[in-house]
């Protein structure tokens, strides 16, 4: 069955990497994309169930911890896996993904080949 | 910051003078900033008059808080700059790159090869700067603490010897460490210059570096009230030695 993937981010480069990244991967994965958290929470309450979400750190209106937050307010949401995945490595060094409510931190990596490794060790992982 | 309210100067023979700076800190009452200077003034085979001058300036708590804490928030934002502004569109330029070359429908020559490479590598030392920057500015972080390290854990193999002594100056207990390497070396008049930030003293495709490495010692010695200084002889290697006081003063500068 195929999974639905959610990417929150609002790089239109980054989302084009993570898409191709995606369905070089495998063709059993759905992408959704939202441009900030504002759009991203009122989609996931009308869209299909997601089975994982991405959550971009640095982005306007909302950041992704904000969104995380209110994501883990929502009933229905709040079980679902979320990624926190940003730029750089030093937005995570004060805590664990369990401390602030996320499945794992997942650093943008600068190579393409090393982002489809992450993903796929992710997706074994959390889905 | 207070100033000395006179300055002598004196003739100097450089062979038979000494001039020793250091800071005293007495905890969050604030520190001193001592300078000691003593010249033989007369000499026979043996000592017979000695001059010396010594100032202080007294630097309260508070006021040296306060520079502290401009300092942190300037470079605060400037770590936020570099990570975030500047690592971004670098990740890019290589994720782009891996992507073509990568791609095994992607033909080119060999000299495009070559450019292709030549790029990435430069790209890589944007990114070595990038992170010597941040490594750099976060060192002021008042979130340091003092704390105890087993020392020898942290040497690498590149260091070939370390001595280590205690000396008395003035009534001050120093830890002096020194740290020798049979690596390039360089030439004693740079000296000074090797702990300037950004600079480097080979060309940047024969040895690795962002020019940061001890710009950075020279910061954390100094933030534990201590002093480095660097000899070397070209070809033939290195040796830093590290003064440290050996009671920690509050705070760290």
């Amino acid at each position: 069955m195929s999974k639905h993937v959610i990417l929150v981010d609002d790089d239109q480069d980054d989302a084009e990497i993570f898409s191709d990244a995606l369905s070089e991967l495998s063709s059993g994965y759905t992408l959704s994309h939202f441009y900030d958290g504002i759009a991203a929470l009122s989609g996931l309450q009308s869209l299909v169930p997601a089975d994982i979400i991405f959550l971009d750190v640095n982005m306007p209106k909302i950041d992704g911890w904000q969104c995380l937050r209110e994501i883990k307010n929502i009933s229905f949401l709040k079980d679902i896996p979320i990624v926190m995945y940003s730029t750089s490595a030093f937005t995570y060094e004060n805590f664990t993904p369990g401390e602030v409510g996320a499945a794992a931190f997942l650093t943008k990596p600068d190579d393409f080949g090393k982002l489809k490794e992450r993903l796929r060790g992710l997706f074994e992982r959390l889905l | 910051m207070a100033q000395p309210n006179q300055e002598q100067r004196i003739s100097m023979d450089a062979e038979l003078s000494e001039r020793l700076e250091f800071a005293i800190g007495a905890a969050d009452i604030g520190f001193w900033e001592v300078d000691i200077q003593t010249n033989v003034v007369k000499w026979d085979g043996r000592c017979q008059e000695l001059f010396g001058l010594t100032k202080d300036y007294f630097i309260p708590y508070s006021e040296a808080i306060q520079h502290i804490h401009a300092d942190d928030l300037d470079l605060q934002q400037f770590a936020h700059v570099t990570s975030h502004d500047l690592k971004e569109p670098l990740r890019k330029i290589k994720t782009f790159l891996s992507r073509i070359v990568e791609d095994a429908d992607n033909r080119y020559s060999v000299k495009s090869g070559g450019h292709l490479s030549k790029i990435k590598d430069s790209a890589e030392r944007m990114q070595s700067m990038i992170d010597g920057i941040l490594s750099y500015s976060r060192i002021n972080g008042n979130s340091q603490k003092v704390e105890e390290v087993n020392v020898s854990a942290l040497f690498s193999s590149a260091v070939i010897d370390v001595r280590s002594l205690m000396i008395i100056r003035n009534g001050i207990v120093f830890f002096r460490i020194e740290f020798a390497d049979n690596g390039i070396g360089f030439d004693q008049v740079y000296a000074e210059k090797v702990f300037t930030t950004f600079t480097r003293l080979h060309p940047k495709d024969r040895y690795e570096g962002a020019g940061l490495g001890l710009a950075l010692c020279k910061k954390i010695v100094g933030r534990h009230h201590g002093w480095i200084e660097a000899f070397g002889e070209v070809g033939k290697g290195a040796t830093f030695v590290v003064f440290l006081p050996a009671t920690q003063p509050r705070p760290l500068l």
